[in-house]
């Protein structure tokens, strides 16, 4: 298993190489810099900060500059951020994105597995129906709709929580986006569990032990159960790695200093530093995730082990 | 899962509520507006949303005003902007001006002291200064120095950063030799960029110095705590030199970009003062709110550019067709709730100063539109062979676009012109503009102080914004003759004029002017409109007494 690991992990650098030079060269061939404003600098004091942030050297060398900075841990100053470093605000931003993109998929799995455990066992009934339209719901009205929602209700109409603001990661400050964050995983986990279950309770194995007696507590949880997480672990991986980067909407409607803010607006600012740091960091942690995912399947499934 | 679908319902069903409550024009029952003032009031602690997080919290970096919100609480400079938005001493206590204008002197305050308690001297508006323009700062607020004697060849690496035309030939007296005459220097002295900075701190942190813990500062208030796009919590500051006068004990800025959202904090009971709120909401809230909401004009102009170099817009008759056939009181009332004010000049009236209106200001919309068309036809267009081209506009958000429909309905309908809308992304935009690709695109100018000079800058031969090339003789006489007299009345004649030439030659299509809008409680007290949009929070105060 740790060769599979280690042999994964090496496998990951060339593959985030890719994702340097690709994000470096689409950034700079992007139109505009990131000293642009409406208010056009003079000639001579635009050439002395480009001078300052490396911007006057050839994209190459500017390339090469960076990978050796990324080799030894430093993404760079920010652009747009003038008093911090690229590194400074990933490590303020990310514990945000973490503690929300966990806490709403400890959330979405509290939720959305009993709801798809339910929806197969119960098929075809009332429960399945209402277990399916939740979740057809949750996939089809996006977080930018669900948030400002719950805010309009539970902040602006019963005042019971704030409308926003990350507040030191207070409970109540974190109830509201952690909520919106993960409905619309908790429909594709339901979704995903209710179909993968209907297919193993379908299966051979599954019939033999009903026949022979077994509990039926004792099948579910042993037999049908454990076979049917496999497709939830494998959509797990990708999905954590979404529910901490991709909260952009979330941060904005809540006014959260997470790093999904960082890069949007460092696109549109041509923060080149801050959008590869940020790009970086999702691909190291897409890497991990998998990774992760394929570690626990094989605990799951002895077929799949290396 | 239960309790999540009913959230979701209630949610929808409210939010149908309002959204009817707003096309009706009925009170929308979901809204519950905050009457009565909060725990934060008798803390006597101010919550402020601001539009972005500011990018530094370094007054020698400050190019935004999200950052100068912030920074005009933290720092203070030589003078400063009163609630009402006129100029008053601050550090210096007064200052001289040598008969031919290029010497500047000011005596700085005795008592006043950083928040470490160590004394501001003159050494550090020196020091500050000199940081600004040292191309090792790498500052984009450079240019604000350019006043200053040697700024700009300092900026660009030419000279050493203690050329600068900025001595302290004291302990409290900092003389300052300017390139030109610049009678809006003193208002040029309320950019942060030229607030003094403790050399002793930044010497010994470097860039960090500026972190929560490490700042030292001469403002109302201190640096508490501050999250880059998160919450920047400030405390008043015991060592300032007037700090009797200041009435509240904490300040917080929450940045929140999305209007909608910033609406909602302040809907919520969040903050008590917001930098804005959605057009499409307008009248919602004014139901909901009445005077909380507060517009007052602002210092920008929206416009469109043309160039003026090559064809179709090398014709005057053409630009000033285009300009005649815009109905802006149309506009700015029905489609802009007045929020917006309708612009004919390049400047917004401000401080004394009265833009020379065009005379067609006062002929009726048939008679505009004939003449608009008279023109039309004589720079050779017609139904047969009518005007096309496009209109360049960098991305936003709808409501620009509604405008820009709006505004080629007109031409479309008044002269049958075919003006299509050509959008960009932002800094695609601003690339574009200033290689001169466009024909005709979108411009805005916020002025840097209240003098029409920021504005007239623009429309200077080799002036960096002059995206559409105008060029103008008796134009560049004026401003310059404007720029270097010591005569205020004379320099207001000399705008005014220039700005009469800019209107004749139709120079470029003015739209409408900003004006400020923000929400603000009952019980924030102090708050005065002004034409730059500054409220220091030093000028603030809350009371439980609440006056509507």
């Amino acid at each position: 298993m740790l060769g599979f690991i280690g042999k994964r992990l090496l496998v990951a650098i060339p593959t985030l190489l890719v994702i340097i030079t690709l994000a470096f060269a689409l950034l700079h061939a992007a139109p505009g810099g990131p000293f642009d404003s409406d208010k056009v600098l003079v000639p001579e004091i635009r050439a002395a900060i480009e001078a300052r942030y490396h911007l006057d050297e050839s994209v190459p060398m500017q390339y090469l500059r960076y990978l050796g900075g990324v080799v030894r841990g430093d993404f760079g100053p920010s652009f747009q951020y003038q008093d911090s470093s690229v590194n400074d605000l990933i490590a303020q931003g990310l514990p945000i994105d973490l503690t929300i993109g966990l806490l709403a998929m400890g959330l979405a799995l509290l939720i959305g597995v009993p709801l798809g455990v339910l929806a197969a066992l119960r098929r075809n009934t009332v429960w399945d129906r209402a277990a399916s339209a939740i979740a057809l719901l949750g996939i089809s009205v996006p977080t930018y709709v669900t948030a400002p929602l719950l805010v309009l209700l539970f902040a602006v109409s019963l005042r019971w929580l704030p409308a926003g603001d990350w507040g030191e990661g207070a409970l109540r400050n974190l109830v509201l986006p952690v909520v919106a964050l993960s409905l619309p995983y908790v429909a594709y986990i339901a979704r995903l569990l209710r179909a993968s279950l209907l297919d193993v309770l379908h299966t051979p194995w599954v019939r033999t032990a009903r026949a022979k007696g077994m509990p039926w507590r004792t099948v579910l949880l042993r037999h049908a159960l454990r076979p049917a997480l496999l497709p939830l672990v494998a959509f797990l991986g990708p999905a954590t790695v979404g529910v901490i980067t991709g909260s952009i909407a979330i941060e904005t409607v809540f006014g959260l200093p997470g790093i999904g803010r960082f890069f949007v607006d460092g696109a549109f600012n041509r923060d080149y530093t801050v959008v590869m740091g940020v790009t970086i960091l999702y691909g190291v942690l897409i890497v991990l995730a998998n990774l992760l995912a394929d570690v626990v399947q094989a605990l799951l499934d002895p077929r799949m082990r290396p | 899962m239960i309790p999540a679908v009913r959230v979701l319902c209630s949610a929808l069903v409210l939010s149908a509520l309002a959204l009817s409550g707003c096309s009706h024009s009925s009170a929308p029952a979901a809204l519950n507006v905050v009457e009565a003032p909060g725990p934060n009031v008798a803390e006597a602690h101010l919550r402020r949303q601001i539009d972005q997080a500011p990018r530094t919290l370094d007054p020698g970096l400050s190019v935004e005003v999200p950052a100068q919100r912030v920074i005009d609480d933290l720092f203070e400079g030589l003078v400063r902007l009163d609630p009402a938005g006129q100029l008053i001493p601050a550090l210096a206590s007064r200052w001289e001006i040598s008969a031919d204008q290029l010497q500047w002197t000011f005596q700085l305050r005795t008592d006043a002291r950083w928040s470490d308690d160590s004394p501001i001297t003159a050494h550090d508006v020196v020091f500050a200064w000199r940081r600004v323009v040292d191309p090792a700062t790498a500052s984009q607020a450079a240019q604000m120095l350019a006043p200053v004697r040697n700024a700009l060849q300092i900026a660009g690496g030419r000279l050493p950063p203690d050329q600068l035309g900025v001595q302290a030939t004291d302990a409290h007296t900092v003389v300052v030799q300017l390139v030109a005459p610049t009678g809006w220097f003193a208002y040029q002295l309320t950019n942060n960029s030229l607030y003094p900075v403790p050399e002793h701190v930044v010497r010994q942190h470097g860039a960090g110095w500026v972190k929560p813990g490490v700042m030292v500062s001469n403002g109302a208030f201190v640096l508490e705590e501050a999250r880059i796009n998160g919450a920047i919590h400030l405390v008043r500051n015991t060592r300032y030199r007037d700090a009797a006068a200041v009435k509240l004990q904490r300040v917080t800025y929450y940045p929140v970009s999305d209007r909608a959202a910033a609406a909602s904090r302040y809907l919520a009971g969040d903050v008590d003062v917001t930098d804005g709120f959605p057009i499409e909401d307008i009248e919602l809230l004014s139901q909901q709110l009445g005077s909380q909401l507060k517009l007052a004009p602002y210092l920008g102009t929206v416009m469109f550019g043309m160039n003026q170099t090559r064809p179709p817009f090398n014709s005057a008759a053409l630009r000033m067709a285009l300009t005649l056939a815009i109905d802006r009181d149309v506009l700015t009332t029905k489609l802009l709730h007045d929020l917006y004010l309708p612009a004919y000049t390049l400047v917004p009236a401000n401080g004394g100063y009265e833009p020379p209106l065009p005379e067609w200001v006062q002929w009726t919309a048939d008679q505009r539109h004939a003449r608009a068309r008279q023109l039309y036809a004589q720079a050779g267009y017609s139904a047969a062979h009518p005007l096309q081209v496009d209109l360049s506009y960098p991305t936003s958000g709808p409501d620009t676009r509604r405008v820009l429909e709006a505004l080629t309905a007109m031409w479309q309908v008044n002269l049958g012109a075919e003006v299509r809308l050509a959008n960009e992304e932002w800094r695609v935009h601003q690339q574009n503009r200033l290689l001169s690709v466009h024909a005709l695109f979108w411009n805005a100018w916020i002025g840097d102080y209240p003098d029409p000079q920021t504005f007239l800058d623009l429309y200077r031969v080799g002036s960096p914004q002059n995206h559409g090339k105008y060029n103008n003789a008796n134009y560049e006489r004026l401003i310059a003759f404007g720029s270097a007299t010591g005569d205020a009345q004379q320099r207001t004649q000399a705008w005014q004029q220039a700005e009469s030439q800019l209107n004749a030659d139709a120079a470029f299509i003015p739209v409408y002017y900003y004006q400020s809008r923000h929400l603000i409680r009952p019980w924030v007290q102090g708050w005065q409109g002004n034409i730059t949009d500054r409220h220091l929070s030093r000028d603030l105060w809350l009371s439980t007494q609440v006056s509507q």
